[in-house]
């Protein structure tokens, strides 16, 4: 797999790829919508959606495993970090604006370059989903998207129906939605405050994590904390060799192998998404959601050709 | 579900209890033996590099050989600690396994893991929030193996450190006095530490990087009037498994109304208040850890000098006009800029400039003060407070536009500026006191920033870059502030050379000379602090460069006070605009933070300069 950490050893031959990324990019970026260059990945996403194709962002090699994209976006170029863009880079492709994620950190110096959408991933008193629904038409119109932000409003609440169906309305137990730590002892929950639980609650899926959401629905905590709730179905994210390695290492753990969801087999799991990721992936996490309690008879149904 | 509470208890918070107290003692075995050998207050089981090893081997394995963490994580752990203090060890070999040597060597090879493991981080963020939980230490056990792991090796290090009660207590006494008293120095001193680090390591496996245990139990088993080596060997143990016990009994409640903070942020949380209490209500003079080494005074630093202004100046033209673009290489001069690309590129040249330099000014004083070779800013808690003040901002409150980007790195500087005074003027205890109040406060705000990261933040990511010590987002007018400040500093400085030529010759000198000392120390520690929080708010809490550019600048020659001061200075902006420089060239269109280039970079050379001026 060609990755950033390959490129730093192999750096002559980054800057033939990069050169080659530029080019295409201007060749092949039609004329739908603005210039713009996202700054994060919700944005990136958002906008391909709406079918505006970004001339650049940030982190493109992560943003193409862990979100699902369309061939037209290879040609986005990549602008570096997220944590570090590159400004240099940034300037000479002369985007008309920027899409900021909610939370940009040390970016004032860009707001020189273009114009700047802020985008909202996160609103307390709205909910995730309702969050991302609410400022979508006005982020169509700031990119002049040819698709309406109606059509991917409907088809997220196609994805809601088609999983609310699967289910028959309600399933009948709560549900832990977890990452599994590859050390055997650790887990993080996603709680209230979450993308998944905001899903999940959409769909008729019950949360089993009780007590005081985290601040940011991410609960990191051992896995005796899955004991609370004995009737639960468990979730897993499959992150791929990683999962591996938990479960050699959970087999081993008489905790683990006593939680009722273990011995009864109630553990199913979903493919990675991206946790600040916009409607797109809400709609898919929906989907893969409903597939994987359905599919839930054996254990660990996994991802062929998942990531590594 | 009667069953499952049944094995909740058994598998779950029993073995968690024993591996807290078995951990607690360890560390506190560890850390006595640590500051007993090594003769240093400062030096605890993550000195010699054992921690930073352990956390660079299981970071590693969970990015790219996550297959190997099928087989427990404890081996991969204590291979890399294991491969850390072994590399500690032969850095110092050449100098005869001094103390200064050994804590020097661990600490450069702590720095070096530690910049590496930031870089794996950096380009892997999707799987962070995982790791964070590790890194700040976490007792979560489900079943026994830990426990079995820990207490045989625990029990038999304690057996063995107390059969060699007598060489521990005679190398505290220095080498030349344990060696007139038949000890072979040497030998004893790596028998000693390999059980230290053995220790260490084995906790780090088990428990992930639980802090400050290692470093307070020592330290309050001392100011409690514990002063033989048989006590201290005897009592820190105890205290270092009561304040885990505790500290994880804490967490657990906390826990269980769904407020869950990792164990490691919690004995922080817990023991440096104490350790700061204590320093404040029964601080005392105490020897100095400063060891004179015989390092070479050169001929001409003079000219070593010009030399230095002269590299410096041309890595400044050199980071400006060079560049690349998505078209190659290419050479911008000043006022033939038509693609009005040095607008990004002279704030982040000036702000490495000012910031290295600053830091270096600031570390060379502190280790000139202190006589402690660890002394760098980092250590006095003013970079941890402005990263704490920063993040705390960006989490809690809406203004992050323009212009408000710092205020909470510089309140936060201040505070942790007030704290240190405060407490070092109170305790009126000698330099190593005040460092370990530095030490307090930098642990007690990593502690909070790993709580906060642990809760996953959005911004946490775009934090990293400037905790890692990039540039990239210095603004023309925070660049130029810094400049303004590096050459106040700098005018500042002839002031104090006098002071720092009197200071370290002990107690008694100053006062008889009419240097007075109280007031003096505590211009200086200000003086540090100013000029380390303007530094952390431009290129955030960077570790290398306050360190080791004295060091570097006094194995060049650069012997008397002056001379130190204005070649760390040169050293010091010189090696972080080269460093930027290089960040931003490397694998163009990413970056690598200058902080860490820096320390990529510095580490090696620092560690062959050490080899190389052996005798």
């Amino acid at each position: 797999m060609v990755t950033r950490r390959t490129a730093l050893v192999a750096m002559s031959s980054a800057l033939a790829l990069a050169r080659a990324d530029t080019l295409g990019a201007y060749q092949r970026h039609g004329s739908t919508g603005r210039k713009i260059v996202c700054l994060d990945w919700q944005g990136a996403e958002t906008a391909l959606s709406l079918g505006v194709v970004p001339l650049a962002l940030t982190g493109k090699e992560e943003f193409r495993r862990v979100c699902a994209i369309p061939r037209s976006a290879e040609a986005m170029i990549d602008l570096g970090p997220g944590w570090a863009p590159n400004a240099e880079l940034l300037q000479s492709l002369r985007p008309e604006l920027l899409i900021f994620p909610q939370w940009p950190v040390r970016y004032e110096n860009l707001r020189r370059v273009a114009d700047v959408y802020v985008l909202r991933s996160q609103d307390r008193a709205l909910g995730r989903v309702e969050t991302l629904i609410r400022q979508l038409p006005e982020f169509a119109a700031r990119i002049a998207a040819p698709v309406p932000a109606e059509a991917v409003i409907a088809s997220f609440a196609g994805a809601i129906g088609d999983a609310r169906r699967m289910l028959g309305g309600r399933f009948e137990r709560p549900v832990y939605y977890v990452t599994l730590q590859p050390d055997g002892r650790h887990v993080s929950i996603l709680t209230e405050g979450s993308l998944a639980q905001d899903i999940m609650g959409r769909i008729g899926v019950g949360n089993a994590w009780v007590g005081n959401p985290p601040a940011w629905g991410i609960a990191a905590t051992g896995i005796d904390a899955l004991a609370r709730e004995p009737e639960a179905h468990l979730i897993f994210v499959d992150e791929g060799a990683r999962s591996e390695a938990a479960f050699r290492n959970l087999g081993r753990s008489r905790l683990w192998r006593s939680l009722p969801a273990v011995k009864a087999g109630r553990i199913s799991s979903v493919p990675q998404t991206y946790y600040y990721g916009g409607l797109a992936t809400a709609g898919r996490l929906a989907r893969a959601i409903a597939a994987s309690l359905l599919g839930s008879n054996g254990l660990r149904p996994r991802q062929a050709g998942s990531a590594a | 579900m009667e069953r499952v509470d049944h094995l909740l208890v058994a598998y779950g918070l029993m073995p968690r209890l024993a591996v807290a107290l078995l951990c607690g003692a360890a560390l506190g075995l560890s850390g006595t033996i640590f500051q007993q050998v090594l003769r240093n207050r400062l030096a605890e089981p993550s000195t010699l590099g054992v921690s930073a090893g352990a956390n660079l081997a299981l970071l590693l394995a969970t990015l790219w050989y996550t297959r190997a963490l099928g087989g427990g994580q404890e081996l991969i752990a204590l291979t890399g600690g294991a491969l850390g203090g072994l590399l500690s060890f032969l850095i110092a070999r050449r100098q005869g396994y001094s103390p200064t040597a050994l804590i020097l060597a661990g600490l450069v090879v702590g720095l070096y893991c530690g910049s590496a493991a930031s870089v794996a981080m950096l380009y892997n963020h999707d799987h962070l929030a995982n790791l964070f939980l590790w890194q700040a230490g976490s007792l979560h056990q489900g079943d026994w193996s830990g426990v079995l792991l820990l207490l045989p090796s625990v029990s038999g290090a304690w057996f063995l450190s107390a059969l060699a009660m007598r060489p521990i207590a005679l190398l505290n006494l220095g080498d030349s006095t344990a060696a007139a008293l038949g000890l072979k120095v040497r030998l004893g001193r790596i028998a000693a530490l390999i059980v230290a680090v053995a220790l260490g390591g084995l906790v780090a496996s088990v428990a992930g990087m639980i802090s400050f245990i290692g470093l307070a139990a020592p330290n309050l088993v001392h100011l409690f009037g514990a002063r033989t080596p048989r006590q201290q060997l005897l009592w820190s143990p105890a205290i270092g498994a009561a304040l885990l016990w505790l500290a994880d009994g804490l967490v657990q409640v906390l826990g269980s109304s769904g407020r869950e903070l990792p164990t490691g942020a919690a004995t922080a949380l817990l023991g440096a208040p104490l350790l700061l209490f204590l320093l404040v209500r029964r601080g005392q003079a105490e020897r100095s850890a400063a060891q004179a080494e015989d390092l070479i005074r050169s001929l001409w630093p003079c000219t070593l000098i010009l030399l230095l202004v002269a590299m410096l100046l041309a890595g400044l033209l050199a980071a400006l006009v060079l560049g690349r673009s998505d078209t190659g290489w290419s050479a911008t001069w000043p006022g033939l800029d038509a693609a009005a690309v040095l607008q990004w590129r002279w704030p982040r040249v000036l702000s490495a400039a000012a910031a290295g330099s600053l830091l270096a000014i600031a570390g060379c004083v502190l280790q000139r003060m202190t006589g402690n070779p660890l002394a760098s800013p980092e250590i006095l808690g003013m970079t941890s407070g402005a990263t704490l003040g920063y993040m705390v901002q960006i989490m809690f409150l809406p203004i992050t536009g323009q212009g408000f980007g710092l205020i909470g790195a510089g309140v936060g500087a201040g505070a942790s500026l007030y704290v240190l005074l405060f407490v070092s003027r109170r305790s009126a205890g000698g330099p190593d006191w005040t460092l370990l109040v530095g030490v307090a406060l930098t642990t007690l705000s990593g502690a909070l920033m790993s709580i906060l990261f642990a809760a996953g933040h959005p911004a946490l990511r775009g934090l990293m870059g400037w905790m890692a010590g990039s540039t990239s987002g210095a603004t023309a007018s925070a660049s130029l502030l810094a400049a303004a400040a590096a050459l106040l500093a700098a005018l500042l400085l002839p002031m104090t050379v006098r002071w720092l030529r009197i200071l370290p010759l002990g107690p008694s000198i100053p006062a008889a000379v009419g240097v007075p000392d109280a007031k003096a120390r505590s211009l200086l520690l200000g003086f540090c602090a100013a000029v380390t929080g303007i530094a952390t708010l431009l290129v955030g809490p960077m570790g290398f460069v306050g360190l080791m550019a004295p060091h570097i600048a006094r194995r060049m020659g650069l012997a008397a006070v002056g001379a130190h001061l204005s070649g760390s200075a040169l050293l010091g902006a010189g090696l972080l605009v080269a460093s930027d420089w290089l960040g931003r060239i490397v694998i163009f269109p990413w970056e690598i933070p200058a902080g860490l280039v820096c320390a990529f970079v510095g580490a090696p050379y620092f560690m062959w300069l050490m080899q190389r001026r052996a005798r």
